[in-house]
């Protein structure tokens, strides 16, 4: 049964993120800078907010209080922690370091310049970044076509295909300007809607001490490692290093006006982001503890978000909160496309066809956007279990990869192209094997434990191999640096 | 790298040991890391944007 007010809610908001993709047609698709990083002319306050509305997604907003639900608070606070200490490493050590490189759009550009003789690196970079946000937007493909589904009432299926047609023409129309400016949208309507429904819960239940204790009078280990330590390390590490190198988040760095907003941005976003975590997580989840404890458990547990808020909001309000858990979803997944799309039109096309036109790479992003949510969409009609774990698998194979070549490139001259190769291959491949093994069941290892096996010895590996081949350390990128 | 980038990774270090050490385990320990940590998501950012000013401050 079709409820009008919240239909009509989510329909305005799709019509404008539509319009905002349209307004930003002409601008976004003069040249190759204006589509993949906005003319790098972001103003702070744009930034932050769409910077924390793309980080953000559907599924870390309802994800995450269903993980802090199923799996322990302190669990989910951990990756929160993780990404938190990554904002501020990022702010410090990376945003002043990639900004002096000049006329780079993406990560892959970055590679291109500070490792030009390994088009390996480069090529095996952009299908490991296409391959994992894939599968990461699927995972944000579920959260958004369950939300569809559960107030609406309109089939999964349905929900799904209207939410995927919807962002894939507004990020193809309007490339960065059209991201940027509907996550900012989105941030602001998330930043308002999630803390309301933290205050009504709080004020429900009598505070967060009462609204503590009664959840913990359900379920006393609540609050405690409900996991294996070396899970929760790990859940963490991901999350930690996926900040310092996820490429939806780099291309941020690119779009802002210069290094001091860069900076800034990082950091704030790291505090917002902090705040809205912890209070999020914990009403919702505690909430969630009280009403579904362990003897009546919710099957499918990133219900949870749509079930405290049928309890504490009226159908207006629950309208809006939809339409910031789909801003959640869209905000992300247009991050996602847009770094997919840089991926392939601006990194990929070069490598296969030199001397490119601006207009065949934005073209080529174009279509790239549109293949990539098409494929997005067939995986996530059969959708997968745990919103968090999936995208944070996911994550865990692309970064485990990045991490060295990206961090000790902008830190050390004396990282080569094969010790950043050596790396890549050991990172995502260790990784990814490690999961096919786990899911065949022919090993067993506690859940994220592999990143902690995997993620140091692709950095030594790295290390030795560059080592050995010192000869060729690239020393004119740092003057170009300068 | 300036002395605040290095004081602000050391306190991440000192956070994390703390948040995560052998005695956030067991059930006293969980109380303990259920509050440390969200102290700590709060402290590290906060503490990131003061030094931050102040080293615009001086600069300028």
């Amino acid at each position: 049964m079709l409820q009008l007010t919240e239909l009509s809610i989510v329909v305005l908001y799709m019509l404008f993120c539509v319009g905002v993709g349209m307004y930003y047609r002409k601008r976004a698709q003069e040249n190759v800078k204006n589509y993949y990083s906005a003319g790098g002319s972001l103003g702070m306050v744009v930034s932050i907010v769409a910077t924390f509305a793309a980080w953000s997604s559907g599924g870390t907003m309802i994800g995450g209080a269903s993980t802090g639900y199923s799996l322990g608070l302190t669990f989910i606070w951990s990756a929160v922690f993780g990404a938190v200490i990554g904002y501020v490493i990022s702010a410090r050590m990376i945003a002043p370091q990639i900004r002096k490189y000049d006329q780079i759009n993406t990560i892959v550009d970055y590679f291109k310049v500070r490792y030009p003789q390994s088009k390996f690196l480069w090529g095996a970079s952009t299908v490991i970044i296409a391959l994992a946000y894939a599968l990461y937007i699927a995972s944000q493909y579920k959260a958004g076509g369950m939300s569809v589904e559960y107030t609406l009432g309109i089939p999964y299926e349905w929900s799904l295909i209207i939410i995927a047609v919807v962002f894939i023409l507004y990020v193809s129309m309007g490339g960065m300007w059209a991201v940027t400016m509907t996550d900012f949208i989105q941030g602001l309507l998330m930043l308002i809607m999630s803390p309301l429904l933290a205050i009504v819960i709080l004020v429900y239940y009598g505070g967060p001490a009462d609204l503590l204790n009664a959840a913990l009078e359900v379920q006393p280990n609540w609050s405690q490692q409900m996991l294996p330590p070396v899970s929760t390390i790990g859940f963490m590490l991901i999350w930690l290093t996926m900040v310092l190198c996820a490429p939806h988040l780099i291309i941020r760095l690119f779009s802002t006006r210069d290094s001091n907003v860069a900076r800034s941005t990082m950091i704030y976003t790291g505090l917002l982001f902090g705040i809205f975590a912890i209070l999020t997580y914990f009403t919702v989840a505690a909430a969630g503890k009280i009403m579904f404890p362990p003897d009546q458990k919710l099957a499918d547990a990133d219900l949870l978000y749509f079930k405290v808020l049928d309890m504490h909001f009226p159908p207006i309000l629950r309208g809006f909160a939809l339409a910031a858990v789909l801003a959640a979803v869209m905000s992300t997944c247009s991050a996602l496309l847009i770094a997919c799309a840089a991926a392939i039109g601006n990194d990929l096309l070069p490598i296969i066809k030199p001397g490119a036109s601006e207009k065949q790479k934005v073209n080529v992003g174009i279509w790239t956007t549109i293949i990539v949510g098409v494929f997005a969409t067939i995986i996530a009609l059969d959708p997968p279990k745990l919103l968090v774990v999936l995208f944070s698998e996911a994550t865990g194979f692309m970064v485990a990869g990045l991490l060295f070549p990206f961090i000790l490139g902008l830190w050390w001259k004396g990282f080569t192209g094969a010790g950043a190769i050596t790396s890549l291959i050991i990172g995502s491949g260790g990784y990814g094997f490690i999961a096919l093994l786990t899911n065949l069941k022919l090993v067993t290892l506690p859940v994220f434990s592999g990143y902690l096996i995997v993620l140091p010895v692709a950095g030594i590996a790295g290390i030795i191999v560059s080592l050995m081949t010192k000869s060729q350390a690239v020393t004119h990128v740092q003057s170009e640096a300068q | 790298m300036s002395k605040s980038d290095l004081f602000i990774l050391f306190t991440a270090l000192i956070l994390c040991i703390i948040v995560f050490g052998p005695w956030a385990h067991g059930e006293a320990g969980g109380a303990f890391m259920f509050h440390a940590i969200w102290i700590s998501i709060l402290v590290l950012p906060a503490l990131s944007i003061l030094l931050d000013k102040i080293e615009r401050k001086e600069v300028k």
